[in-house]
């Protein structure tokens, strides 16, 4: 597949995600904010056309919303914390740092500094702090895929929580996909072959966000031009509509929202999350757009468009 | 005592057990239509079993042949055989398990089913490919004469020689995959002659459908393609050990294979009613995974 045909979907995506941020800026919920700038972030480093106009208005009303909340609410696990460090570092090079997060931040790294080792699922948030100079260094540890999978009635996606677990300390174990991961090559080539074999099941069970997230974690793994990988490009690339959302999602959001009315905020919650998922995923596919700028927003020298 | 992989043995004994939810006639005045399908299923097995030396003694062979054989010649089932066309393929199907254990008058049969074969439309019907190849498997088992095309033709026309990335792949898709490799190898009793690259592209497929259902626990097409492997002997895949090892824990003691996940019985029903609902949700795997036993 070539790379403008993946740019040009993020463009269309980032462009789904401007207009609503435009349009609903003043009823966006904190944690849509947060995936709204991730969105438009991962639109600006990977298409030709940026904006920061749009950027600058998600992450103005996402201070806003932090401001307004009470630090027990963002630091109370309210929020995925891992979403947190980076909306905030992106909102840093908007030049809006959150005094919120800096506070959890802060309690974060001195939690963690006092536990012997960081809990494989933290890998991520240690890996943000360090780079933000909140912790001394990061420890990545081999990720254990020793692990056996129970064999159940419901198969092995009734392990979704595991699946994800597995794709959060793989996230944390690289960097978010920044540098290799330290485990042996029978090690890699088990951990493509259970992620590989996630994919395909997830993509099959229209599990759009566990499937985005397990290609992240394959091209984190440098299994990026494995077959399952370039199939599952492919599918992702298909479930984009006109507008630029990702997700043919009409039945989670009836769902979702049972009787309530209107369904409109949950809409906007399920495909701004299937968006970004997708989004991400593709661009990571673009290898060397990714680790530059990923690199440079983690260590806080990204500047906005 | 958990089991690396499903025993032929139990699941028999399980099917042997069951043997009153597998005759259409069972108390009934009109046959039981949806009782056929796991009939000649049934008798499927048990031509499977024939044709390997070590179960010809079996006490269950005579069992189930029993069944079949005195289903086979009623009235009733000789009057749905000739009013209802579709009931051809399965009848000849069942026919064949009977005289591979010599429990039939062949030469009666034969003469019937070559008489049908000739005067009705059975020839003439539409069928999808993997159902034409069926067709051919019937009529090559019970030697009557006929000009369907090859098994190599026939097998082109299936999904088998024109495969889409798996992602895209319904149930349907994976069934009708399955189905076509039994009927073409003759339940891997035939080499199936195709070139290099397509089995390669086809062994693929099997492993990447193995993948997905393993995902999703649809244990009825992981014993499927386990057989499909089998019938195609291939059997060197990560895949095809994990699906062997994840229906041989699934195993119940008394021998039953489970059926798809997201079908399994509500516990609600109780006594007859919860037997029969799991029966129709368990005898396809069952039967399944002892065909696999039976012949890996």
């Amino acid at each position: 597949m070539p790379d403008s045909e993946a740019r040009r979907a993020i463009g269309q995506a980032r462009e789904w995600i401007r207009c609503l941020s435009v349009k609903h800026v003043m009823e966006l919920a904190p944690a849509d904010a947060m995936l709204a700038l991730i969105g438009l972030w991962l639109g600006d480093i990977t298409y030709v056309h940026k904006d920061s106009e749009s950027l600058g208005v998600v992450a103005n009303r996402l201070q806003q919303l932090l401001d307004d909340s009470d630090q027990d609410t963002v630091g109370s696990g309210h929020y995925d914390t891992r979403l947190l460090l980076i909306s905030d570092s992106i909102l840093r090079c908007c030049g809006q740092a959150s005094a919120r997060i800096e506070v959890l931040a802060r309690e974060l790294a001195a939690d963690f500094e006092d536990l012997d080792s960081t809990p494989d699922d933290y890998l991520g948030e240690s890996f943000l702090l360090s780079k933000r100079g909140l912790l001394p260094r990061h420890v990545t540890m081999p990720v254990d895929v020793s692990l056996e999978w129970k064999i159940g009635l419901g198969g092995i996606s009734a392990q979704r929580t595991h699946v994800q677990n597995l794709c959060r300390q793989i996230e944390g174990a690289t960097g978010f996909g920044t540098f290799p991961i330290e485990t042996s090559r029978l090690g890699r080539v088990e951990l493509e072959f259970r992620l590989s074999q996630v994919l395909l099941g997830s993509l099959h069970s229209y599990d759009i966000e566990l499937a985005a997230a397990v290609l992240r974690s394959l091209v984190s793994i440098q299994a990026r031009d494995s077959r399952s990988v370039r199939e599952a490009l492919r599918f992702l690339l298909l479930q984009q509509w006109r507008d630029g959302r990702f997700g043919f999602l009409s039945t989670e959001v009836r769902l979702l929202a049972g009787e309530r009315s209107p369904v409109e905020p949950v809409a906007r919650r399920v495909y701004l999350q299937s968006t970004v998922a997708c989004m991400w995923a593709i661009a990571m596919m673009l290898r060397d757009d990714w680790i530059v700028h990923a690199v440079r927003l983690f260590t806080g020298t990204e500047q906005a468009a | 005592m958990i089991h690396i992989e499903p025993s032929a043995d139990r699941a028999l004994d399980w099917l042997v057990g069951h043997l009153d939810l597998f005759n259409p006639m069972d108390g009934n005045v009109k046959i039981q239509r949806s009782r056929l399908k796991p009939l000649t299923e049934l008798a499927l097995l048990l031509t499977c079993m024939s044709m390997r030396e070590m179960w010809q003694g079996d006490r269950r062979v005579s069992v189930v042949g029993n069944l079949i054989a005195r289903t086979h010649v009623s009235q009733d089932m000789r009057s749905h055989l000739i009013r209802h066309t579709d009931a051809f393929v399965p009848h000849v199907l069942r026919a064949i398990s009977l005289k591979q254990i010599a429990m039939i008058d062949w030469d009666d049969e034969q003469v019937l089913l070559q008489r049908l074969l000739r005067c009705s439309n059975v020839l003439f019907t539409e069928r999808l490919p993997f159902q034409e190849l069926e067709l051919r498997y019937a009529l090559e088992g019970a030697g009557l004469v006929h000009s369907e095309p090859s098994v190599a033709t026939l097998f082109r026309r299936t999904i088998a020689s024109h495969l889409c990335p798996t992602v895209y792949m319904t149930e349907f898709d994976a069934y009708t995959l399955t189905h076509a490799i039994f009927y073409a190898t003759s339940f891997g009793h035939e080499p199936l002659a195709i070139a290099a690259i397509q089995r390669q592209r086809l062994e693929v497929a099997l492993r990447d459908l193995l993948d997905i259902y393993l995902y999703v626990g649809q244990w009825d097409l992981v014993a499927e393609l386990l057989f499909a492997c089998c019938c195609l002997a291939t059997r060197d895949s990560r895949q095809y050990r994990e699906a062997l090892i994840a229906l041989g824990t699934l195993q119940g003691v008394d021998g039953s294979m489970p059926g798809p996940a997201a079908a399994r019985p509500l516990m609600e029903h109780q006594g007859e009613q919860l037997r029969e609902r799991f029966f129709d949700w368990s005898y396809h795997t069952t039967i399944v995974a002892a065909m696999w036993a039976l012949t890996d």
